[in-house]
């Protein structure tokens, strides 16, 4: 039998137990979470750049990577929005106050990248050239959409 | 088939349609001028989209270190407008920067550049600007310091740093060069931007160019001189002209904001020759080493 003042020291531990797990689940370190966004911005650069080579003409006959890269984009602009917490709008970032100031406005944009790359991994299945040179602009104006109103130019 | 519906496919067929879409049998001086228009990068500063303003009708305003600018309305309504614009007082303003009225304007207007402008472009210009729906919407004053309302020191202003004159073929390069330079030089006013600009203003001539953290807005503008380190030197000529078209560059960065602009309103409806063009010319610009750094917000909320 536990005397009750321990017990209600026992739960009020669990209490603030319960509480910080909470907080480390709201709060990512702002400057982690630039550069965690980076990363996957990064990522998303370096699969457009691949797939630009084939769209264009230059690399040929990677249709199975293609297909695996559109994949990938899916995965990587998944849910965008989330990669932009409130506070995370200093350090080494280009994201633009009008994020937070206009979020409903960046929501739509940041999640236009998720439904052009479902679009364009469809296309790729299909194999079809027409479509994919269409799909992969569609994706391109996308990312251009979304960083001309909420990122500075870059250097 | 006549020559007039084969004319408008040839429309359809070659004019990236938009919110300014060439008018099925708008004549050919007026798609000509429409070209101008877009390498001249006009609606980029007089619509103002971030309030869905009217296209062309101005009101954008220009953030900069001299204060903000609101830009003029060129909608060919009469009353506010330039409906009632000779050719040649569309020609003064274009390349002396001098209104009708004859009052100077501020070099916030590009006519710096736009004094490079062949004549016959000009007249291409206005044909396709009286195309455009007026818009009857007055203009908003600009926000400077007291100064600055003085408009004789726009005089002197011209006196230090503007030379007016016409774009003039450099013999010693080919064709392609040449149209190049034109663009970027007379219309795309890329200096305009990419250059630094001393305390009067006026364009640092050494650096031209080289980037600066002082651009309009207070944007970062890189370097895109061919300098290998700070530049844009190892990108190949069909990375420039694929990122002037669609504004990814060779690391499969997209670009912001202004560039965004410019490239959404004028650069990717130039069509393929334009751009391998000015690619050829932005691929020789002579390099300067000039490192532009970020701006760093130390803070959070502190945006500058």
């Amino acid at each position: 039998m536990i005397p009750r003042n321990n017990r209600i020291a026992t739960i009020g531990l669990l209490i603030a137990l319960g509480s910080l797990a909470v907080v480390a689940a709201a709060e990512d370190d702002p400057d982690a979470i630039v550069k965690y966004r980076q990363g996957v911005m990064k990522a998303q650069g370096g699969l457009m750049t691949a797939m630009s080579q084939v769209v264009r003409g230059k690399v040929k006959n990677r249709d199975d990577d293609f297909k695996a890269f559109a994949q990938a984009l899916t995965s990587t602009t998944r849910d965008i929005p989330s990669m932009f917490p409130e506070g995370s709008d200093f350090g080494e970032t280009d994201a633009l106050e009008k994020i937070w100031e206009d979020w409903d406005a960046f929501k739509k944009a940041a999640n236009k990248a998720d439904t052009e790359a479902a679009a364009l991994l469809k296309a790729s299945e299909s194999g079809d050239d027409k479509a994919i040179q269409k799909a992969f602009k569609d994706m391109s104006e996308a990312c251009k959409g979304c960083h001309k109103e909420f990122r500075a130019e870059e250097e | 088939m006549d020559r007039r519906v084969l004319a408008i496919l040839h429309v359809f067929a070659c004019v990236p349609l938009s919110s300014s879409a060439a008018i099925a049998g708008q004549s050919d001086l007026a798609q000509r001028g429409e070209r101008v228009f877009r390498a001249a990068g006009c609606a980029a500063c007089h619509t103002d989209e971030d309030n869905d303003g009217a296209f062309l009708a101005g009101g954008r305003a220009m953030e900069t270190p001299f204060g903000t600018f609101y830009t003029p309305n060129i909608t060919p309504d009469p009353e506010f407008g330039i409906g009632d614009w000779s050719e040649a007082e569309l020609t003064r303003a274009l390349t002396h920067g001098i209104s009708p009225d004859g009052e100077n304007y501020y070099p916030a207007f590009p006519y710096t550049a736009y004094t490079k402008m062949h004549r016959d472009d000009i007249t291409a210009l206005k044909a396709y600007l009286d195309t455009v729906p007026p818009v009857s919407q007055s203009n908003r004053n600009h926000e400077l310091p007291w100064y600055l309302s003085y408009r004789p020191l726009v005089m002197a202003w011209n006196w230090l740093n503007f030379t007016p004159g016409k774009y003039l073929d450099d013999p010693a390069r080919s064709e392609q060069w040449n149209r190049g330079a034109y663009l970027a030089e007379a219309l795309s006013h890329c200096g305009e931007c990419h250059t630094p600009r001393d305390f009067t203003g006026g364009l640092d001539s050494d650096m031209t160019n080289a980037g600066t953290t002082a651009g309009p807005e207070g944007e970062t503008v890189p370097n895109i001189t061919s300098d290998r380190d700070t530049g844009i030197g190892k990108w190949s000529e069909d990375d420039i002209a694929y990122y002037l078209e669609t504004g990814m560059d060779p690391g499969g960065d997209y670009a912001g904001s202004l560039m965004a602009e410019v490239i959404d309103e004028g650069l990717s409806q130039l069509g393929k020759d334009d751009l391998a063009a000015l690619a050829r010319y932005v691929k020789s610009i002579p390099p300067v080493h000039n490192p532009v750094k970020k701006r760093k917000r130390s803070k959070r909320g502190e945006f500058d």
